[in-house]
């Protein structure tokens, strides 16, 4: 739960617009929510060995590829680096610890 | 329309709602954040990262204050547009004055508020693996089987 203390705005709604027709916007934006996708499902498939090998650090995966660091900046700026200009759509997360069984 | 969601497990185990939203940056460049569906939430409200992502200029915590569980937090008051894609592949934006978070704050999850939910029939079906957003034309019917 989540209140604003903004009388005034308590009610606001915001606006949602008209679904993208520019090409090339469309393509961008498409092109970004595959990946994204993508790289979650790769995480999906994953996930167990992750969590077995990198508990308590945190994981970026871009295009098959998991990227493991102490903070979640150094992971993203490596990501950046592999895909200068085409970095959007990685799977970020912070790999916690599981009590063992 | 229909935006498909997914269920999360987000960083203190716990799985939740959420949508993915794209945000481009001031060169052009994209990132996707997971948007929390937060029925409870007055205000749609960006991650310090997605903030960030924007190139916002964050030294002044100038929104309105924030109230929740935990206490009470700052915002910033920032206008920006987010794209969901809806299930005919079509980018849909949202958005207009958005309050963010000027320092990173747990899970780090954007969240989707009752400001833009009010325009959504929302399904969230955690035993059916379900989270959808209807709008329009798009109805759900309840049935019992």
């Amino acid at each position: 739960m989540i209140r604003v203390n903004d009388p005034e705005n308590a009610d606001r709604v915001l606006a949602i617009g008209e679904p993208e027709t520019d090409p090339v916007l469309v393509a961008k934006l498409r092109a970004l929510f595959d990946r994204s996708a993508r790289n979650a499902a790769w995480y999906e498939a994953h996930a167990a060995e992750i969590h077995r090998e990198h508990p308590g650090r945190y994981i970026a995966v871009y295009d098959g590829r998991l990227y493991v660091g102490d903070d979640p900046k150094s992971v993203a700026d490596r990501v950046r680096a592999d895909h200068p200009g085409d970095w959007g759509g990685s799977f970020r997360s912070y790999i916690r610890p599981r009590p063992v069984a | 329309m229909r935006f498909n969601g997914k269920w999360l497990e987000c960083q203190d185990g716990v799985i939740r709602p959420v949508v993915d939203g794209g945000l481009l940056d001031e060169t052009g460049g994209t990132e996707s954040f997971p948007f929390l569906i937060d029925t409870g939430a007055d205000r749609t409200l960006l991650s310090y990262e997605a903030v960030a992502h924007l190139g916002a200029e964050v030294e002044t915590a100038d929104g309105p204050v924030l109230e929740g569980v935990g206490g009470s937090t700052p915002s910033v008051a920032l206008r920006a547009t987010f794209w969901l894609l809806n299930t005919d592949g079509a980018p849909t934006p949202l958005g207009g004055p958005l309050l963010g978070r000027p320092y990173p704050v747990g899970d780090n999850l954007c969240i989707l508020g009752r400001d833009l939910l009010t325009h959504f029939a929302v399904i969230v079906d955690r035993p059916g693996g379900v989270v959808c957003l209807l709008h329009g034309r798009h109805r759900y019917v309840i049935q019992e089987t």
